[in-house]
Order: C-alpha cells, then structure tokens, then sequence
C-alpha cells in the first residue's frame, strides 16, 4: 500500500482510462488556445476584492450611513386638524359605521383640497352625548373648518350639531432616530419628549390633565401629530 | 510627453504578458482537463462549459498563484470546486446522448468523429459518469486524478488537502466499488481507446 498502481485493474476502470483517453485524444489545444485568448482578452481580468474585506467595507458603509441618516432632523408638519362633532340624542354606538360612511362619502371633497388622511373615531362625553373625533392630515384650519360646515349642511341629521376644532396643533421636530426607535420599538417617551419640548417652546405649559395623543400609519411615518386636549 | 505615454502603455501589455503565461501553462493540461471534465459530466458540452467556467476563474485568481511549477494541481483543483459547485446549483444538465443518437448534429459530428458510431461514444459517456456517480466525490476524484489525469500521490494530496495515506485509502476503496459495479468482461463493447483491439483478441 506504500504507492498506488494506476493500471486499471477491473473493467470499470478500464471503461473510464478509455472514454477519458478518447476525450483526451480530441481534444485540440491549438484551437482551444485561440479561442481562450479572445475570451480572455474580451473578459480583462478584474482585481479581486476578498469576501471579508467586501462584508466588512459593506458594515462599515452601513454603519457611517446610519450613524448620519439617523441624526437628520425630521422637520414638524403643521398640516393637521382635530374636530370634534356632536353626535344626535339618538346616537347609538351600532350605528356607528353608518356615521363612518357619511364622513367617507364627503372626504372626496377633503382630498380635493390636498387632504390626505381622515381618522374617524367617537368618544362618549357623558349622560348619553356622543362626538365623533376626526383627524385629519394636509389640510389648514380653514380648510378643515370649510369643510366640517358642508358636512353639517348636506347632512340632516347633523343640522343642529355643534363641533369644534378642539385644539390647536403643536407641531415638534424630532429625528429618524427618534421615529426609528418609536416605529420599530414602540418608545413612545422619546418622541413624547419632543413633544413636550415644542409645547413648553410655544409657551403653553403643560396641565396635569394634558395629554400626547400621536397618530402614525405606517404609509406616514414620519407624519405625526402631538395634541393636548380636555 | 513621450515619457507620459510611456506610463500609459505598461498596463495593456502587463496583461498580454499575464495573459500568454497563464495560456502557456494551460495548454499542456487543457486536453487532460476537458478529458476529466467530459467523463466527470458524462456530457461533451456540459465539460466544455465546465472548463471554461474553471478556466476563466483560474485567469481571474492566477496573480494569487505563487509556484507556477504547481499550476496543473491548482488548475485542477478549481476545476474540481466548480464541478461541485455547479452541480450543488443544479446548472450542469447532462445531456443523455444515448437517448437520442439521431439528435443534434453537433453530437452527431462528435461522436462519429470519435468512435464511426454516434450512440457510441453518448452510451459510454453516460455509463463512465454513471459508474462514478456510485463513488463518494473525493474517492470519484482520486481515482481519475492518480489514474487517467496522471498526477502522483503527491500531487493529489495537496489536490485534496489530505495527507498521502488518506489518498492511497480512498484510491483502493473506490477500485473495490467499482469493480463490485462492473464485473470483469462485463463491457459488451470496444472500448474507445483501444481502437482496433476487441474484448476478445
């Protein structure tokens, strides 16, 4: 067993020697230099970048690009209203979705004037009074105002209901960071502290009653609204 | 200026340069490694594409080639890493000559070239790469390197990363299995290389 003896010695080897030796035979190296000498020169060699040096220059891209994408300031939007509608005596919280249906029908209007966004939700004030709370994203106030007063015209029902547009807006500024860690983690005290930040800025202080309310969609992720109600 | 297109020419012709070496060096070993890759494949153009493949991968790596005296063990072994690696994908489909001798002109011209019958050649094709299929990768890769590709012990331990021992094992163990596989006169047919000559003489 010290060297191997390469004559075949079955006829399964001696098939493979004769198939390999026919190929072998055939083949023409002149040609095949040729061919491989316009190959090559079509495929100049290109310098080779090792694997690891490639993962490494790509974290490291990672890293720097992240590191400045993550400081950039996300600039506050001012863009959004809150309404609240009173609701009929009759209201019951079964007919809600018809309630839905209505203001839907009438958004078409909304976005005409650049709105982008209605969230239609309705809260009980006590001895039976209900309003619907409307936010609403890429219109002003007057705008919001124009078109809460159609509704009440077009809508019988809603004839004698009275609505504000309860707060004003306060609009913050905050950073991907921040509304990366809101969005991927769900840390609400960061971006509340912006929140609180710009409030304190605009010279209202906060109440003990006050509170953030934050809207996001995932389509708008960086759109929020921080409002301080009731 | 002339000293300026002087700096300018080097690059071009630093690649020619590369470029012959390295066909230089290819040449002796290009018919042993279309031969291996053929038999390996058990298909004329999925070799040729094999080796084109290994060829064009060992032009873009030879500047990492220290000894060329050992260019025919390198070459090898890359054209052994792409065989796996292509047929890990799924890309080699071996085309069964013996199914449709009459097929493909190419085929046709090849075979008849070879052996005056164009099932012939496909029929053992496929029978080598069928028998070599039953061997375990390493032991289908000694026992073609030490036998018809003509590299020494040596050589195909470092081929393999392995020590001599371990190759010589691999070697008889794949002899055993194969002769398990085909009985002695057990080839009905002349054999391609030995025209002229038949089982019985």
């Amino acid at each position: 067993m010290s060297e191997f003896q390469t004559k075949p010695d079955n006829a399964a080897e001696k098939l493979i020697q004769s198939v390999f030796a026919a190929r072998e035979e055939e083949s023409d190296p002149t040609i095949a230099r040729l061919r491989f000498e316009r190959r090559l020169s079509t495929n100049p060699r290109q310098p080779r970048v090792r694997t690891a040096i490639k993962v490494a220059a790509f974290f490291t891209a990672l890293l720097v690009l992240g590191g400045w994408a993550a400081s950039l300031p996300v600039h506050p939007l001012e863009d959004g209203q809150q309404i609240a509608l009173k609701l009929p005596q009759d209201f019951c919280t079964a007919e809600y979705p018809y309630w839905v249906a209505v203001l839907a029908k009438h958004s078409n209007r909304l976005s005409e004037q650049g709105g982008h966004s209605l969230i239609v939700d309705y809260v009980e004030a006590g001895e039976g009074e209900y309003y619907l709370h409307l936010g609403i994203l890429g219109v002003d106030y007057t705008q919001a105002n124009e078109w809460v007063r159609s509704v009440l015209k077009e809508v019988p029902a809603l004839a004698d209901s009275s609505y504000s547009i309860t707060q004003p807006l306060v609009p913050y500024r905050t950073s991907v960071r921040n509304m990366l860690a809101f969005k991927l983690l769900g840390n609400t005290e960061i971006v509340e502290r912006d929140v609180v930040r710009a409030w304190n800025a605009a010279g209202d202080g906060l109440s003990s009653r006050s509170f953030i309310y934050l809207i996001t969609r995932p389509a708008d992720a960086a759109r929020r609204v921080s409002m301080v109600g009731f | 200026m002339v000293k300026s297109s002087k700096q300018q020419e080097p690059e071009p012709r630093l690649e020619q340069q590369h470029q012959q070496e390295f066909l230089d060096l290819l040449m002796p070993v290009y018919a042993k490694a279309l031969a291996y890759a053929q038999t390996i494949t058990g298909s004329l153009m999925d070799g040729e594409d094999l080796v084109s493949d290994a060829v064009l991968r060992a032009y873009s790596r030879f500047a990492q080639l220290r000894n060329r005296e050992r260019f025919s063990e390198w070459f090898f072994a890359i054209l052994l890493n792409r065989f796996r690696n292509l047929r890990s994908r799924s890309r080699l489909h071996p085309l069964m000559l013996v199914a449709e001798p009459g097929g493909h002109p190419v085929f046709l011209e090849a075979t008849a070239r070879t052996s005056g019958d164009p099932a012939e050649l496909g029929y053992q094709l496929t029978l080598a790469r069928e028998l070599l299929s039953h061997l375990h990768p390493r032991e289908r890769d000694v026992i073609m390197l030490l036998g018809p590709a003509g590299f020494s012990v040596d050589e195909v331990a470092r081929i393999q990363r392995c020590s001599r021992r371990a190759v010589i094992q691999r070697a008889y163990r794949a002899r055993r299995k194969l002769a398990r596989l085909l009985p002695k006169d057990a080839i009905p047919f002349r054999l391609l290389g030995t025209r002229g000559v038949s089982k019985n003489e």
